[in-house]
């Protein structure tokens, strides 16, 4: 078992440099603490969507007109009502509305209050009554930037034919929520309605299906339910959407934005397998020495090989152990300040949001071979180098 | 059959573009077993090339070197190793693994052999003991003194059990006390029936010495 003797040498070899043992852990974690973070962020975005979808309706209905999404008429909720298989019909009205002097970006959200996500239990207040009473149901991180309490007033909250109208801020709901729902403003379909002037006009309607049915409900939405516009020129078709096709939009967006992060961190390996080269020149003569040492005693190439690659791989193992565990550190007690915004645009810094991340063993395992390819192709050539060559020339 | 052979042994190194430094030149010598041999001649005689040369630290650049009368020219980087293992050696500037310890020091040969840790740490208590150093064995080789790092690097040399020891210069960085020392312990390993080549300026080695060879400008010198 002389090879696991060798290899166990290793663990001298780091105690031999330790110095440049620590400087090649850094330069591993510059790499991988970003890397790592930003996959558990990216994987725990995408469990919240799973989680979400999964809780949401059987289909999703808008209307359909040249190829975008229209409103539709609450008269269409009733046909879609009577359409057999269908067990309920939830109309809502979901658009998006800038807010204040900086215009902070939000989603309005209009449904029966008993509709309302149960994520998005209120944390203070209560949740706001149905019909045109203007009350307001706001999200944390939106609270928080526009600094709104229960009780405060949106002056004036938008205008319309109605003149201009006043909401008041009856409740916040929990920063535990999944985070897109932390810029969102939950009201009742009617005040809804009434911010959009759009009066009996959703957006949207979430269908539930008897189980096993949701497909062919889904065919008779897109074959029986239509209306007329508004100067009743032209006919509007319904567009359904089920879970499978909303999912792999989610996945859609995702494989994008992890792509171009996946980029980036390529290119940050590459800065930092530099780095880790520049690092084994630290005290190059002294290793080379080292090996010419090890040779003159009677160590061969191959067995001075092994036993770098057992120090780099002890050098990966620390590195990685120790980027894990900063970018759960980062994640964890500072919600990803830095890195959140890269997959959450909009998200400020100070904001009482949980940033979901989830740390699985596939990407750690690739932070320990990005690692261990870093660290290896920085020393082993330099060693082999040394290695080949006659022990006097290594220790002269 | 000579233990150690050179054949018109020659050591050029090239520094620099064209320039040629001839370290040695057409050396041809035998050492027996068991002779207690000293490699004598001024600094930068070609001492130091001809010891790496007998010890497969270095290829020679013509001629040949042979041990047990097979030649070393032909020999991968793997039988090289091989033959060195059969050697012991004592460096000028001890070479030692400054930041381990004494004990890991003396037993590093013995790791490509697969000997455990714990008959590792028993031989290097062992081969410590009558060096004086039996209790310095886990301390770091750095915070030795010269004379002391020097013993240690005996005790290397001597880790594997070695046909013969090869030293350059030992005691040249060591007090005299120390010189002594080591010159008393050569003189147990003579007495043992080693095969001791030494490269040394030291008058008491040389009154030692079965055989002393001469080297000047990169010659043997009658």
């Amino acid at each position: 078992m002389s090879w696991l003797q060798i290899a166990l040498t290793g663990v001298t070899s780091l105690k031999l440099h330790p110095w440049r043992a620590i400087a090649t852990i850094v330069c591993q974690a510059a790499v991988l603490v970003p890397y790592i973070a930003g996959l558990g962020i990216a994987a725990g975005l995408a469990r919240d969507a799973a989680v979400s979808l999964d809780a949401g309706a059987d289909l999703y209905v808008t209307g359909r007109q040249f190829g975008r999404s229209v409103p539709m008429p609450l008269a269409a909720i009733q046909q879609i009502r009577q359409v057999p298989g269908v067990t309920a019909v939830v109309p809502r009205i979901v658009a998006p509305i800038a807010l204040g002097r900086e215009h902070h970006r939000a989603v309005v959200v209009g449904l029966a209050p008993e509709h309302m996500p149960h994520e998005a239990e209120c944390v203070a207040g209560r949740l706001f009554r149905p019909g045109d009473m203007q009350e307001l149901v706001v999200g944390s991180g939106l609270a928080a930037r526009l600094k709104l309490e229960i009780g405060s007033y949106l002056p004036p909250f938008y205008h319309n034919r109605a003149g201009e109208r006043v909401s008041q801020v009856v409740g916040i709901f929990s920063p535990d929520a999944p985070v897109w729902q932390a810029n969102l403003v939950f009201t009742s379909l009617q005040t809804a309605a009434a911010i959009f002037d759009q009066p009996r006009m959703v957006t949207e309607a979430l269908v539930y299906c008897r189980p096993g049915e949701s497909e062919r409900v889904a065919g008779r939405i897109r074959q029986k339910v239509e209306w007329q516009s508004a100067d009743g020129a032209m006919r509007i078709g319904a567009s359904v959407s089920d879970q499978a096709e909303l999912g792999a939009l989610c996945r859609e967006a995702a494989a994008h934005r992890d792509g171009i992060f996946h980029l980036h961190c390529i290119l940050a390996c590459s800065v930092g397998i530099l780095a880790v080269l520049v690092t084994s020149g630290y005290g190059s003569t002294e290793r080379t020495r080292e090996v010419g040492i090890l040779k003159a005693i009677g160590w061969q190439t191959d067995e001075i090989m092994l036993r770098s690659a057992s120090e780099s791989m002890l050098l990966s193992l620390a590195g990685a152990a120790v980027s894990v565990w900063t970018a759960w550190l980062w994640l964890r007690m500072f919600n990803g300040y830095g890195i959140a915004g890269l997959f959450l645009p909009g998200l400020q810094r100070g904001e009482p949001v949980h940033v979901p991340f989830l740390l699985v063993p596939v990407p750690l395992l690739l932070a320990f071979l990005l690692a261990w390819v870093v660290v290896t192709s920085g020393s082993l050539y330099t060693t082999w180098r040394t290695a080949i060559a006659p022990p006097a020339a290594a220790m002269r | 059959m000579p233990l150690f052979e050179t054949r018109s042994a020659s050591k050029i190194y090239r520094r620099g573009g064209a320039r040629e430094i001839h370290a040695l030149d057409g050396v041809s010598l035998s050492i027996e077993a068991g002779a207690c041999c000293a490699l004598a001649g001024p600094s930068g005689s070609g001492k130091s090339t001809l010891l790496a040369l007998l010890g497969a630290l270095d290829r020679p650049t013509g001629g040949e070197v042979l041990f047990e009368g097979k030649t070393l020219a032909g020999l991968s980087d793997i039988g090289l190793a091989r033959i060195r293992r059969r050697f012991g050696f004592v460096f000028q500037n001890f070479s030692l693994l400054p930041r381990l310890s004494v004990c890991e020091n003396v037993s590093y040969p013995l790791v490509p052999r697969g000997v455990g840790r714990n008959q590792r740490r028993a031989l290097a208590q062992r081969l410590l003991e009558p060096l004086g150093l039996a209790d310095r064995l886990d301390d770091p080789a750095a915070e030795l003194s010269g004379g002391e790092q020097q013993r240690v690097a005996v005790a290397r040399a001597l880790a594997a059990e070695p046909t013969a020891l090869l030293a350059d210069e030992p005691t040249s960085q060591l007090d005299q006390a120390s010189a002594e020392l080591l010159w008393a312990t050569f003189d147990d390993l003579r007495r043992q029936g080693m095969t001791l080549i030494v490269c040394s300026h030291d008058p008491r080695f040389l009154a030692r010495a079965s055989q002393v060879i001469y080297v000047e400008s990169g010659k043997l010198r009658d």
